[in-house]
């Protein structure tokens, strides 16, 4: 790709991202309630959270199941850092810095550590630190949690809170794509494709490796300082370590790797539900069953349907826009 | 002292009797097919279910009777999965049979509360809460019944495998599934079989743990999550490894939150689990996989 | 001479396993050097080793004069030294533009790729003969355009130096041509390039300097001409059978040639993807014979046992004993009465010797088992005193026998061997031959997969020469061992570089 189709085409995704964007908040308040404008409000900050999970397991192709634990830090070192009197501004860049600083800790021990032995270490990870929120009363208050968190006053506000979210989401789905794009994004596919290959054409696939980690936990941490913003209390079972099979079921149904996925995945798995609440059962049992029908038959998963719909009326290639990240290793 | 010290130990070898059973279902589908089955938690909890939802308050079947029959539809079910699950996944890479295996954990985890609703069951079994005494020291008689359970299985299995020609075809597929063709061996099959085996150690793990507390739909992901770490402190892909490691993780969850802290027991256990995995992945009977020529 | 790669006493070992040994090369900077060898003589790893992947036991490694023994891959890729894969590693998901682009990271702004890389990537495309698809999918790719890609990513790293891994894999005529011109306007460009071939008509053609591996060390090294006519090197992949004429004596007699033949093969293709291994082979075993196939690494020998015995699939003809097997699925072979050594033995290694063999016995009924062991343990006697040892445990030639006894447990009527002298001394190849003698001289046929040409044909009735996946020459076992072309389908023919 020349840099100026890149360029163009980069463009138009962006007008079309910040124009949807745009749209939603003008429309989604007038069609719904209260209720629904904060499921609304979580489902972006759910999003979030499956874009950062993006980078490391769609990306990236490591198992890491650590993304709730950087939710968890990211709300609870933001909340702790306004409480020990900064502004929020700078809260939110050191809540920030400590879950991607906590990301780069975890990254870098476990390089060695792949499949299954990577997902016990970050999902034992997880649990160890919803412990540490549960009982280290003196930090984190416990299992009581921690309300009346300032943020920026608009805690409760959903249907102002919408705005911030929309914009915050708008620009975070951009960076991935826009970084997904670049060289840097380039490698990052490549060591998902083929680590061994990519180590040929000169990647250091470990710096890599570790720096999918600290990108995902930031992006986790923010989901987390969306979070404190959204409700003023956080309490620790909004962290718990099963919590993060659900944000792997969104990335998978959406489709592993894609920004656009991120997006289906989240509405499917935490507004949709919501709308069918008498169902509830039947449709998690559903979603379980296509998580393992997408992952065998269609990787691309959801938004890979939507965009090959959409490529045969265009017929022009999007590179950012592909997602079959675990393609069939077979022999040459 | 010495009477609590033997009351942490039993109590903590019989809670890893459990991890074992589901110890070993890991192990023997890895070393089938490379596999990791992150739902075999939740096959303990249908075990449980079946055993104790259907079979005991529906058609009234005493806790005893109904571990036959539980075993049998749960062997199917084994089966069943290794015909809809694995096989389709067989020539994909590792990242999505775990995916897989962790929708499929969902699925099931949904479709309990859809079958037997919301509400945890309480069974007391014919147990109840019957206590004895034992060197000394108190303990629930089904942790007695857990312990003789497991010894009565591993024997029954040590004959399987050892002594009987599917007990061979059983190891010689789980060593090289195309050279075990190549002798004739059914190898589909046999692979369905030990999905159904392995299925069945969940499910009678479940049937001897349903008395001692609440058969809820999420049972199974705690329970995976131990297992799992107790298989790799055992040494992925060792069957010795397994039941070792099941009994291990147990005693130290138990004396652990005795000893030391009960609030603070995960961190620990979990802090061991992941120093394993940093200095010695291969756990205690587990091999290293060294540099191939 | 200026040396750009320079290996001295390189030694490694896996284990008990010594796969090179003190291994001395010199790669002068502009030329194109080859190493060749039999299957297993350490080509892979010595690769592996220059590349950085593996870290030698001993010795050294120098590129432009710097000693990078244990520098990482990555890091070799920023010096300029790029290596491609046997089974080439694309990155599946990205275009073959993207492929190419990839390697330019090192080369780019951190945060975009600008027009001069743009305009480089177009022009390797175009260097290598893949304009026409640059903007397909890499996965989608043939093989022989897959091949181009992957030289055109290592080519993308401005390398000095090229290691090239068996780029002529599964290549017809007219891609190897193809590919073949792209490495000499490599090779006019200024790179040095190492290549590791088995395709000998290839090797000749663009080397100007070959070195020979045999079981690790250096056995020859010179112009292709002189390896070409070097005693050694012929030995090394033809094999020599002193005993020529003993063991001649052993073979029985051949079949009456009444009634249909045991087993016919008819026009078989066996297919990897796109790459065609097996080209329209028929051969004929009948009753009782002993016949060998022939033929250099990677003509297709083994991928023809594996379509016989159902381990790959395959089309066309394959009649055993008047039933067509091609659709069946492998376990229902052995009661059928056909049984497969495979490659490399792959026993049972966790099982013990008798276990294995009862496992052999799978189809049979029970009561024969104890009847059918002592026959076998008559047959091996040194497997005797290994009864109850773990199959693992036993040595190279010791694991051959109990392979071959395990085949023979079902009472095979056609017994098919896969390189069954891979990774064993001389002598114990000698006394493996023999035993298969004194098993086809009790009736059963055999069809004997071998590199170790010379050998096999003192024991064989017949004989058929496999080259690029076409049966070249066949015959009785005395024709073909006289034949020219078999030297040709190792040696490749005629003339050499310049």
């Amino acid at each position: 790709m020349t840099a100026d189709g890149n360029t163009l085409t980069m463009r138009t995704l962006a007008l079309l991202v910040i124009g949807a964007a745009i749209l939603s908040g003008l429309l989604l308040p007038q069609f719904l309630s209260v209720y629904y404008l904060q499921v609304a409000d979580v489902t972006l900050i759910n999003i979030l959270l499956v874009l950062g999970l993006n980078f490391i397991l769609g990306f990236g192709g490591q198992m890491s199941l650590a993304q709730c634990a950087f939710f968890g830090i990211g709300a609870y070192g933001f909340t702790l850092l306004q409480a020990a009197g900064m502004p929020v501004p700078v809260a939110a860049i050191g809540a920030i810095a400590i879950s991607a600083a906590v990301g780069m800790a975890l990254g870098w021990p476990t390089l060695r550590l792949k499949g299954h032995y990577l997902a016990l270490c970050t999902l034992a990870f997880a649990l160890i630190v919803e412990r540490l929120l549960v009982n280290w009363e003196g930090l984190t208050n416990g299992a009581n949690g921690i309300t009346a968190i300032p943020g920026i006053g608009l805690a409760g506000e959903n249907d102002k809170m919408l705005w911030v979210l929309l914009t915050i989401v708008a620009c975070a789905y951009l960076l991935q794509v826009w970084i997904a794009n670049g060289p840097l994004g380039l490698r990052i596919r490549a060591l998902r494709d083929d680590a061994l290959a990519a180590q040929a054409i000169g990647v250091d696939i470990s710096r890599l490796k570790i720096m999918l980690f600290v990108i995902s936990a930031a992006y986790g941490g923010l989901a987390g300082i969306c979070y404190v913003l959204l409700r003023g209390y956080i309490s620790p079972d909004v962290f718990s370590w099963q919590s993060t099979f659900s944000y792997l079921a969104m990335a998978v149904v959406g489709g592993l790797g894609s920004p656009l996925g991120a997006v289906l995945g989240a509405i499917l798995y935490t507004f949709v539900p919501e709308l069918l609440r008498f169902m509830q059962e039947y449709y998690f049992a559903v979603f379980g069953v296509m998580v393992i029908l997408v992952i065998t038959f269609f990787p691309a998963g959801l938004s890979g349907l939507v965009l090959s719909a959409f490529h045969s009326l265009r017929r022009r290639e999007k590179s950012y826009a592909r997602s079959d990240v675990t393609h069939h290793e077979r022999a040459a | 002292m010495l009477q609590t010290f033997i009351q942490i130990v039993l109590v903590g070898l019989a809670v890893g009797a459990a991890y074992a059973l589901v110890a070993l279902g890991y192990t023997l589908i890895w070393n089938a097919v490379s596999l990791v089955n992150f739902a075999q938690g939740d096959l303990v909890m249908l075990g449980a279910f079946v055993s104790v939802g259907w079979l005991a308050n529906r058609l009234g079947m005493p806790l005893w009777l109904n571990l036959g029959a539980m075993l049998v539809i749960l062997g199917f079910f084994g089966a069943a999965l290794a015909w809809g699950v694995y096989h389709p996944l067989r020539n994909a890479p590792q990242l999505s049979a775990i995916v897989a295996t962790l929708g499929l954990s969902m699925a099931l985890q949904n479709i309990a509360v859809i079958i037997w609703g919301p509400q945890p069951l309480n069974f007391a079994g014919p147990l109840g809460t019957t206590s004895v005494q034992l060197f000394g020291s108190t303990i629930y008689a089904q942790y007695l019944v857990i312990l003789a359970a497991l010894a009565v299985m591993m024997a029954i299995q040590h004959a399987l495998f050892q002594h009987t020609a599917l007990g061979r075809a059983m190891r010689a597929t789980a060593q090289d599934a195309e050279a075990a063709r190549l002798m004739g061996i059914p190898t589909a099959r046999i692979i369905a079989f030990i999905f159904a085996y392995a299925t069945m150690l969940a499910a009678l793990a479940g049937w001897l743990v349903a008395p001692l507390s609440y058969v809820s739909s999420d049972m199974g992901v705690n329970l995976s999550l131990r297992a799992f770490a107790a298989t790799i402190l055992g040494g992925f892909g060792s069957i010795p490894g397994a039941l070792v490691g099941g009994l291990i993780f147990g005693v130290i969850e138990s004396a652990g939150s005795f000893y030391i802290s009960s609030e603070y027991i995960d961190v620990i256990a979990f802090g061991v689990l992941i120093a394993v995995l940093m200095f010695r992945p291969q756990g205690i009977f587990g091999e290293l996989e060294l540099e191939r020529p | 001479m200026n040396a750009l790669l320079e290996l001295s006493g390189v030694t490694k070992r896996f284990g008990g396993l010594t796969a090179l040994e003190d291994v001395s090369l010199t790669v002068a900077q502009g030329t194109i050097h080859a190493v060749i060898g039999p299957n297993g003589s350490g080509k892979t790893t010595l690769f592996n080793i220059i590349s950085g992947i593996y870290t030698p036991t001993g010795g050294e490694v120098r590129f432009e004069s710097a000693i990078v023994t244990s520098k990482p891959l990555h890091q070799l890729a920023a010096m300029g030294l790029a290596r491609t894969f046997q089974n080439t590693r694309l990155f599946g998901s990205m275009t073959v533009r993207q492929n190419v682009l990839a390697a330019r990271h090192g080369r780019a702004h951190p945060w975009r790729f600008d027009q001069e890389n743009a305009r480089r990537v177009a022009e390797i495309i175009a260097f290598v003969g893949l304009a026409d698809v640059a903007d397909a999918n890499a996965a989608s790719l043939p093989q022989g355009q897959r091949r181009l890609l992957e030289i055109a990513k290592a080519l993308a790293l401005e390398p000095r130096l090229v290691l090239l891994d068996e780029p002529h894999g599964g290549l017809n005529h007219a891609e190897t041509a193809r590919l073949i011109e792209v490495i000499r306007q490599m090779h006019a460009r200024g790179m040095t390039i190492l290549l590791i071939e088995h395709e000998m008509e290839v090797v000749m053609t663009l080397a100007d300097r070959i070195t020979v591996l045999n079981f690790g060390k250096v056995l020859a090294e010179g112009a292709p001409a002189e390896i070409q006519r070097n005693d050694a090197v012929i030995e090394a992949y033809l094999g020599r059978a002193d005993r020529e004429a003993e063991l001649h004596g052993q073979v029985g007699r051949a079949s009456e040639g009444t009634g249909a033949p045991l087993l016919e093969v008819s026009d078989l293709v066996v297919r990897y993807g796109d790459i065609e291994a097996v080209r329209q082979v028929s051969l004929k075993v009948g009753v009782g014979e002993f016949v060998a196939l022939l033929g250099n690494n990677g003509a297709g020998k083994s991928s023809t046992l594996k379509a016989i015995a159902r381990l790959a699939q395959a089309s066309g003809s394959v009649r055993f004993t008047g039933q067509e097997l091609i659709r069946e699925p492998t376990e229902r072979l052995v009661g059928m009465g056909l049984a497969l050594v495979p490659e490399r033995r792959r026993l049972f290694g966790g099982l013990t010797v008798i276990e294995n063999l009862k496992i052999g016995a799978y189809g049979r009924p029970h009561g024969e088992l104890a009847g059918l062991i002592d026959e076998m343990l008559e047959l091996f006697p040194n497997l005797k005193r290994l009864s109850a040892s773990l199959a693992f445990s036993l040595s190279g030639g010791e694991q051959q026998m109990l392979a071959i006894a395990r085949a023979l447990m079902s009472r095979p009527r056609l017994l098919l061997l896969d390189e069954p002298s891979l990774g064993l001394a001389p002598l114990l190849v000698e006394q493996v031959f023999g035993k298969l003698v004194e098993i086809n001289r009790q009736g059963t046929a055999i069809l004997l997969v071998e590199q170790n040409a010379r050998m096999a044909l003192a024991v064989a009735h017949r004989g058929y020469v496999l080259s690029s996946g076409r049966i070249v020459a066949d015959g009785s076992a005395a024709e073909v061992a006289r034949d020219p072309r078999l030297m040709g389908a190792y040696l490749g023919h005629g003339e050499a570089a310049e």
